[in-house]
């Protein structure tokens, strides 16, 4: 069960990386992951069928994604428009951007060979290390950007917009940045996510944005009551591995859940009420601080 | 004393415990050898729909009916999930049925089948209702792969929209993004252009969409036209309540939503899809896969009517229905919501 959630987790992590950029160190609020998480996958998905190179659909499915992070940051400029109306219009034009990229709600893809497919053929195993290969880069570099004197300066746009405007570091281009990095990410996840799937389905992003912001609270949570992180300093690479923590404990659970035989009826309600009592949990602990 | 009573508490938890995890052991095992010595069919819902809790009804049916029989030979235990509409959780429903060992998957649904057949590699699937051709397979994946689907196509509604019921002269289609009705809608364009027939297409994308694009397209039209969309379905009752005001036709291509309002249907029974995809699976488990196994269209189409919420309207009633089905061989079934099939 726990290899399970780990390979069925493994896909979110960009994603989970990109909100935990967006929410938790640029401090937007951002929810275009469920539309660019399907942006990703179509543009990969429509190049792919158009017998274009692989490398160039997977390249043109993340500047796909880019490119949305570009145009939001463009709506909230100056904080004129406020982060989370600026996210659900994006939401919105994204679903009709996406039909008209695919052409058609759903494109399947089992006919189509690349790499990953002729790696499943021959050996599920290695397809999976594979992606767990990409991912774990993709974490390394992640990491790397955070602690490096960009992420610094990101940090400061997230914590005090004005000090990063004295200090001449330009935040619009820091949003600008920072919000096509993170949508970037949901469209990395997106093309995974098709990889393992054969297809790409308009409605497949549904409910991503909320499963990714669940975990990286959860994988917060349960970091900070375990006292690896605490409330009062940035740790990168532990807060990142929190959110990865998240998204593989939430996978965890709705497997162990499953594998209770609880009625799929009732699932989400259990796993929400589970997770109440984790957030309650998490109030109790503020107040005691 | 003391002593004695505490000696008793302890043999009583003990004893407790231990009948406990016999129950428990017991259980297992059973679960276990039944698993082993049964053929485990897994059925993949999509999500809560009625059109499909009669697909999985006709698929049970058939199943409990087989096993009545058998005697020597193994019985079938089917074990049907639903993913609630969340892709997130069909795949792991998916992961979940391939360690339990199940033998044959039955997934319902395009997506749920394309689902199936990239995570599931050496098991045999046959696809319910789904909208894939054999062709778009790989070579080495068709040999275990079949679908069951139905064959009405918007061009057989519109064909009898147009020969035989001419007081219609415009037509509103309500459709959604579904990835089965897509290419529907496109049949339905270029008919209704080549035939100079007047149709008006709104798409929804919610649920509370349908009855507020529902009100402004049937001032406009004679009938609202619903092909075997799941989202529209799942409104359908808003969209009698706009027929029933407006004196309209109400037409659609399943008999749950005639039971739920529709004044007539042209269609297959959603259980029959289920009763023949569950009878290609014991062709398949007594015989191996055969070509002819490959593709089971159901063409045994059948009109059901309303006869409640027909007299609402003026352009067609039950006579007009009747002498339609015997003109084109179809079947006809009169339902209304107490009342089965007849």
């Amino acid at each position: 069960m726990i290899i399970d959630s780990i390979l069925q987790s493994m896909i979110y992590v960009p994603m989970i990386l990109g909100i935990f950029l967006t929410f938790r160190i640029l401090k937007l609020t951002d929810l275009t992951a469920d539309g660019s998480f399907v942006l990703g996958s179509a543009i990969y998905s429509r190049f792919i069928i158009m017998s274009y190179p692989y490398f160039i659909c997977i390249s043109l499915g993340i500047l796909g994604g880019f490119c949305i992070g570009i145009f939001l940051s463009f709506i909230q400029k100056n904080n004129r428009v406020p982060s989370l109306v600026a996210s659900i219009l994006c939401v919105f034009m994204l679903h009709s951007i996406n039909l008209i990229i695919m052409s058609r709600p759903n494109i399947s893809l089992l006919e189509y060979d690349t790499p990953f497919s002729i790696l499943v053929e021959r050996n599920d195993n290695l397809a999976n290390l594979l992606i767990l290969s990409i991912v774990i880069f993709i974490v390394i570099l992640f990491i790397k950007m955070i602690k490096s004197k960009f992420g610094l300066i990101i940090r400061a746009f997230g914590s005090n917009y004005n000090l990063t405007k004295q200090e001449n570091y330009k935040p619009e281009l820091i949003r600008f940045i920072g919000l096509g990095l993170s949508n970037s990410l949901y469209a990395v996840s997106g093309i995974l996510t098709t990889h393992m799937q054969n297809f790409c389905d308009i409605n497949m992003g549904l409910g991503i944005a909320l499963i990714g912001i669940g975990s990286v609270i959860i994988g917060l949570q349960l970091f900070k009551v375990f006292g690896i992180i605490d409330n009062i300093r940035f740790h990168g690479i532990k807060e990142s591995l929190a959110c990865i923590a998240g998204i593989f404990f939430y996978f965890l659970l709705v497997n162990l859940l499953l594998k209770l035989n609880i009625n799929p009826n009732l699932l989400k309600l259990v796993l929400g009420l589970i997770l109440t009592f984790i957030f309650i949990f998490k109030i109790k602990g503020l107040i005691s601080k | 004393m003391q002593s004695i009573f505490t000696k008793i508490k302890n043999n009583y938890i003990m004893f407790k415990f231990r009948f406990i995890a016999l129950c428990f052991i017991t259980f297992v095992i059973s679960n276990i050898l039944n698993t082993a010595l049964a053929i485990n069919i897994g059925v993949l819902v999509p999500l809560q729909h009625q059109a499909l809790d009669e697909i999985t009804m006709g698929i049970k049916e058939v199943i409990n009916e087989y096993n009545s029989k058998q005697i020597k030979s193994k019985q079938i235990k089917v074990t049907v999930v639903n993913a609630q509409g969340d892709q997130t959780l069909l795949r792991q429903l998916i992961m979940q049925m391939k360690k339990n060992n199940i033998d044959y998957f039955m997934p319902i649904g395009t997506s749920t089948t394309q689902m199936c057949v990239s995570l599931i590699k050496n098991k045999h699937i046959i696809g319910v209702a789904a909208e894939i051709d054999h062709s778009q397979l790989k070579p080495k994946d068709r040999k275990r792969i079949s679908f069951v689907s139905d064959k009405i196509t918007p061009t057989d509604i519109l064909k009898l929209i147009k020969n035989f019921i001419p007081k219609i002269k415009r037509i509103g289609l309500i459709y959604s993004n579904s990835e089965k009705i897509f290419p529907e809608v496109e049949q339905a364009r270029i008919f209704c252009k080549k035939n100079n027939m007047n149709m008006f297409f709104k798409k929804v994308n919610t649920v509370s969409e349908i009855y507020q694009f529902g009100q402004s397209l049937i001032k406009d039209t004679d009938a609202l036209l619903v092909f075997k969309d799941n989202l529209i379905v799942s409104g359908i009752t808003g969209l009698v309540k706009l027929a029933k005001q407006n004196k309209k036709l109400l037409i659609t291509e399943d008999d749950g939503s005639v039971k739920n309002g529709a004044n007539f249907a042209l269609g297959v029974p959603e259980k029959k899809i289920g009763t023949i995809a569950a009878q290609l699976l014991l062709k398949i488990l007594k015989n191996g896969f055969r070509e002819e196994y490959k593709m089971v269209i159901i063409d045994d189409i059948s009109i059901f009517y309303n006869p409640i919420t027909l007299k609402y309207q003026e352009y067609i009633n039950q006579d007009d229905l009747k002498k339609i089905a015997k003109t084109l061989s179809y079947k006809i079934y009169s339902i209304s919501k107490n009342k089965e099939l007849l």
